[in-house]
């Protein structure tokens, strides 16, 4: 039964625990809506330069005028709207579509119901392709009842792609997915007879794997829809020690522009191929598929020259309710023969056009086309969006695969690599990233693999002064890859990004005035409208005086907590504490403490 | 002046009772409160606004004392269940009937006048005798007798060494950083409890002798919430005056008003008043999930969870943020009005996308009668191209006779519509001229009314000539009428312009 090496390697050392994420099963598949209200204002870096703003960048976009862009007054909050569960898989690989079966399917998938939604942002004006959320909540609720609820652990969105859906343009027409873990699990499940829950909770009781595809966003502030879009994901098994933001699997790549990045995961308990098609395939109107292809999933047992393919199953994207019921997951089981020959060889997902007959006695071959191939050889860091203060260190973590399975003594190489990664500034006359160049790291430009297939690598970021002016700190992005491929050969999406903050000097830290901190609370007044015309008008130091005391407790939150300031998470350490140390210095001349819905004096 | 029906407090469960209601009475001035000064919102009347919030913060403040306080003497506070939030437009928690009906509206001199003061208004002595005697008391008057009978249990309690006061002190709730210690404390004994419940009085009425609150039980010296309401409508500050007869006068600095920026909301919005597909729907909606996530956060907070208060600060400012945002909406029913905020309960299942009951949720089925089944079947599925939905055939007798049915969805739809063939008719109904037969005529749209006319007349079909119609907003379209096997009436129908003729 345990045939391949990794099985092999896992039933000789317990002390390994099997790799488990969402692919896995028990796994369950959910479908709804998505509300991401970001304010906008801060797209364009050049409106951080207080000496040239002006009040129109806090109005919505009018024609070609680009103002406020489309939505100025964002909350910045993220949540689930409208999710359900739609399906179900066992641990023995059947599944549950219908309430009758098992009463999780059709419960809600839910954030927070007692405190404030989840945040989404930004790493920084000149890296908006790695928006993480931030403080979000995940609950399975029935009845008034939180079955499951635990904290987000705060994930970047990867594998971005803007023709995702044909019938649509611009931003609404991208697709991306978020993979990360949820933690400090809380259940609730004795009171319903959920195998499923069962199941979930004996396998993985303290955290789970968590994905999702998002696209079909309505940037309209007209629309009714506005900030709202489609969401489609699941939740599994995982163990710490993983990866928590990718799966440890089969990695597909696109051969043509009309398709994305997928995963695929053999299971041998039972004999599986489970490939997630999430966010790899084009949607039309009314959400459907767009696809005319005929696509089948095989193996290539084949040379690069002369392909060789075993085909494992055809995928069935016809029916309407595919991608909400499956989240564009698709399983295949294997016979014991196909389950050697998908361990030993590349996967490949195809299309398979049948050709007809030049007779009835004679079928045509099929005309076969690889549309997603795999990558055999494969690295990929974990986490890989990090703010540093100057002289702090990061970890990275990189994993490394052939065919899913932990690849030993092997080199990884990485390199500063800014305009590569993260390419031009976002606007015209916005300011250069990537210098100076203040980034050390250890080892210096290499690292090899253990034998988990594992290399970590530290990074620190010294001052980076002020290169940016009006912003804060500078963005940084470092490619890697495999010392035998070529980062233009891998997937651009994996690369790291980095804003490293300026620091202030110690004497106004510590006993800073208004004048210090005023270009820091005007700039906040100026990209965030929803704040300063809603609640706190940052830019007046009466207002700020006056509500020194809730200014406090907001800006000292921990980044995690959905109500931590600014809500872009964007603020150094030193300018954090130079705010703190203003704010405690009004509070202590005053002695007194407002009442929270003073808002001016 | 607000009255309260009359409650018996003479038991601890009686205490609690009417504790739990005190609860749910301070509640129910906020959302009014909040929403005339959401409506204040950089309209330039920041002093208003000021007052406004000042007594908002000890509303705050009350609610979170009597939660405590509930605590104190063993009891559970709820406050995270649907009754818990009053009906607007409608009587206060505990009020008499026929007494104030307090809204959800815009700020209006006439609001703070006509009801915001009525319910804050101190008891007035010569007053009370007469309200108890007609089974009402006052607020005032509500509180004392949960001190009186505090005071009574606690002392029956300690003869016999035992305390009313046994809830577990770290259920209390306090908040440093925004409620000095002074005024937001932990209950725990008798002491404690009456102090409480004398801020909460104090705070909303005065003293009996000064319209200013007592010193002790204010940060900074400002008059009791009648009075601070008095102010805006004066438009002056209340001072001190030895020529005034009371020794108080509101000639202090002026607090001015401009009423020109303020949003013209509808009173008492209703999320429901909304169409589903509305901006202001989907704002509600949010206002709503957060307010519900408010009330959720607060009863947390008084049940075992005190650091929730917290959270419950953060969420103010959401519900903040979505009603500003509801207030720059327009009404979608209601032309010069603005969207506002309604305070509704609004559930995890409230937001999943089976929003709301609706007449055709999962279908229509359109039955017609069929004196033979077999011919019908057809007529619907050769001639029109219907296919059956066997799952919901009922062959009554083998041979489709008597009470048989057939179900039959329309070719290129989804099976939300579909026509039911019902055998309830021996002979087909009587033949009449189809454009002119009254009664129900199931209509099929169509892309090209001439080309799916003229197939049907080549299948035998007969069809009458094609009618030009066209609605009072300049819509056009084009009819045709024919007949099944049992004469049930059928239209073909195009739309030419789905936009206006002009």
């Amino acid at each position: 039964m345990f045939e391949t090496h990794f099985s092999k390697q896992f039933q000789n050392d317990p002390k390994i625990k099997i790799i488990m994420s969402y692919l896995n099963s028990p796994r369950l598949t959910f479908a709804g809506q998505f509300q991401a209200d970001p304010s906008t204002v801060n797209n364009d870096p050049t409106h951080f330069d207080n000496a040239t703003f002006i009040p129109v960048y806090q109005e919505y976009q009018a024609g070609n005028n680009m103002n406020g862009w489309w939505n100025p007054d964002g909350t910045g909050s993220w949540r689930f709207v409208g999710c359900k569960i739609t399906s179900v898989t066992y641990k023995d690989g059947t599944t549950a579509t219908a309430p009758a079966d098992d009463p999780i399917i059709g419960m809600s998938l839910m954030d927070a119901d007692s405190r404030v939604a989840g945040k989404i942002v930004d790493l920084d004006a000149e890296q908006q392709m790695v928006s993480m959320l931030w403080g979000l909540i995940v609950r399975i609720a029935a009845d008034g009842n939180d079955v499951m609820k635990g904290e987000y652990e705060p994930a970047a969105f990867t594998n971005i792609w803007f023709t995702r859906s044909l019938d649509l343009t611009t931003d609404a027409a991208a697709g991306a997915v978020y993979q990360s873990v949820i933690k400090n699990i809380v259940w609730d499940i004795e009171k319903l007879n959920s195998r499923y829950l069962r199941e979930l909770k004996e396998t993985s009781p303290k955290q789970l794997s968590i994905q999702f595809n998002i696209d079909r966003y309505d940037m309209d502030h007209t629309s009714a829809q506005f900030t709202l879009g489609r969401i489609a994901g699941s939740i599994g098994p995982s163990n710490d020690g993983e990866p928590n933001h990718f799966v440890l699997g089969r990695q597909l790549f696109p051969q043509a522009n009309n398709c994305n990045y997928a995963v695929a995961l053999v299971d041998e308990n039972p004999d599986t191929l489970t490939v997630d098609l999430g966010n790899a395939l084009q949607f039309s109107t009314g959400g459907k598929v767009a696809e005319t292809r005929n696509l089948a999933v095989a193996v290539d047992k084949g040379s690069d020259k002369n392909p060789d393919y075993v085909y494992l199953g055809k995928i069935n994207y016809s029916d309407p309710d595919w991608y909400a019921n499956s989240a564009g997951i698709c399983k295949f089981t294997l016979s014991k023969e196909n389950l050697k020959l998908v361990n030993k060889f590349p996967l490949v997902i195809v299309d398979y056009q049948i050709t007809g007959q030049t007779d009835s006695f004679t079928l045509n071959p099929p005309q076969v086309t690889v549309v997603l191939q795999e990558s055999v050889e494969y690295v990929c860091a974990d986490q890989f969006v990090f703010r540093l203060n100057p002289g702090e260190s990061c970890q990275v973590n990189f994993f490394a695969t052939n065919k899913g399975k932990p690849l030993f003594g092997k080199s990884i190489e990485f390199r500063p690599d800014t305009s590569n990664t993260i390419g031009p500034p976002p606007s015209s006359g916005s300011p250069l990233m990537g210098v100076p160049d203040i980034l050390t790291f250890n080892p210096n430009k290499s690292v090899k693999t253990d034998s988990n297939g594992k290399a970590s690598i530290k990074i620190t970021g010294a001052d980076p002064g002020n290169p940016r002016g009006y912003i804060d700190g500078q963005v940084y992005g470092i490619s890697y890859n495999l010392s035998d491929q070529q980062f233009q050969n891998c997937n651009q999406a994996n690369f790291i990004s980095l804003l490293v903050f300026d620091s202030v000097p110690k004497a106004a830290v510590k006993n800073p005035t208004w004048d210090d901190i005023q270009p820091i609370m005007q700039q906040y007044a100026n990209l965030y409208p929803i704040m300063s015309k809603g609640i706190f008008n940052l830019a007046d130091k009466n207002v700020v005086d006056a509500n020194a005391e809730i200014l406090k407790f907001v800006f000292s939150k921990e980044k995690t907590d959905p109500n931590y300031m600014p809500a872009t998470r964007d603020l150094s350490r030193d300018k954090q504490q130079m705010i703190l140390n203003y704010l405690d210095g009004v509070l202590n001349a005053k002695g007194t403490k407002k009442t929270v819905t003073t808002r001016n004096p | 002046m607000i009255l309260l029906k009359d409650v018996k407090i003479e038991t601890i469960e009686d205490v609690r009772d009417a504790v739990q209601q005190a609860v749910e009475l301070e509640h129910s001035t906020i959302p009014p409160y909040l929403t005339a000064n959401f409506t204040l919102n950089n309209t330039g009347n920041d002093d208003i606004s000021n007052l406004i919030g000042s007594i908002l913060g000890e509303e705050m403040l009350h609610l979170t004392i009597a939660g405590n306080l509930l605590n104190a003497v063993g009891g559970t506070p709820v406050i995270n269940k649907p009754p818990f939030i009053p009906t607007y437009p409608g009587p206060l928690p505990g009020g008499v009937e026929t007494g104030l009906v307090v809204p959800i509206a815009k700020f209006s001199k006439d609001l703070i006048k006509n009801v915001f003061m009525v319910i804050e208004e101190p008891e007035n002595k010569i007053n009370i005798k007469k309200a108890a005697a007609d089974g009402k008391i006052t607020i005032g008057q509500f509180y004392q007798k949960i001190k009186k009978q505090l005071e009574e249990l606690e002392r029956e309690a300690k003869k016999k060494k035992k305390t009313i006061f046994t809830g577990d002190a770290k259920n209390q709730v306090t908040f440093e950083e925004f409620f000095p210690k002074k005024l937001l404390f932990p209950i725990t004994d008798l002491k404690t409890a009456l102090r409480g419940i004398d801020i909460i009085v104090n705070q909303g009425e005065g003293t009996t002798i000064d319209p200013f609150v007592n010193p002790d039980d204010t940060m900074t010296p400002e008059p009791a919430h009648y009075y601070r309401f008095q102010e805006i409508v004066k438009g002056k500050r209340l001072v001190k005056d030895p020529k005034a007869p009371s020794g108080y006068s509101y000639s202090g600095d002026p607090i001015p008003f401009d009423g020109s920026l303020i949003p013209n909301m509808r009173e008492n919005p209703k999320m429901n008043d909304y169409p589903v597909a509305s901006p202001a729907y989907v704002n509600s909606k949010l206002f709503n999930y957060s307010y519900t996530s408010l009330l959720n956060s607060l009863h947390r907070a008084f049940n075992g969870e005190p650091e929730q208060i917290k959270a419950a600060m953060g969420l103010m400012f959401s519900v903040r943020l979505y009603a500003l945002k509801l207030l720059a909406l327009e009404d979608p029913n209601n032309p010069g009005y603005t969207a506002g905020p309604s305070f509704e309960y609004v559930s995890d299942e409230d937001m999943t996308p089976a929003d709301r009951k609706s007449l055709v949720e999962n279908g229509l089925v359109v039955k017609l009668s069929s004196s033979d089944i077999l011919n019908s079947k057809n007529f619907y599925t050769d001639i029109l191209g219907c296919t059956i939905d066997a799952r919901y055939t009922l062959n009554s007798d083998g041979k489709f006779g008597k009470d048989s049915y057939l179900q039959l969805n329309l070719p290129g739809l989804n099976s939300n519509i579909a026509i039911g063939l019902y055998k309830d008719i021996d002979a087909p109904l009587p033949k009449q001229d189809p454009s002119a037969t009254p009664g129900t005529a199931p209509t099929f749209v169509v892309a090209d009314i001439k080309s799916v006319r003229q197939s049907l007349i080549n299948k035998g079909v007969s069809v009458g000539e094609i009618i030009e119609n066209k609605s009072d907003q300049g819509y056009v379209d084009f009819f045709a009428f024919f007949q099944d096997p049992d004469n049930n009436t059928l239209v073909l129908r195009q739309n030419v312009s789905l936009a206006k003729l002009n």
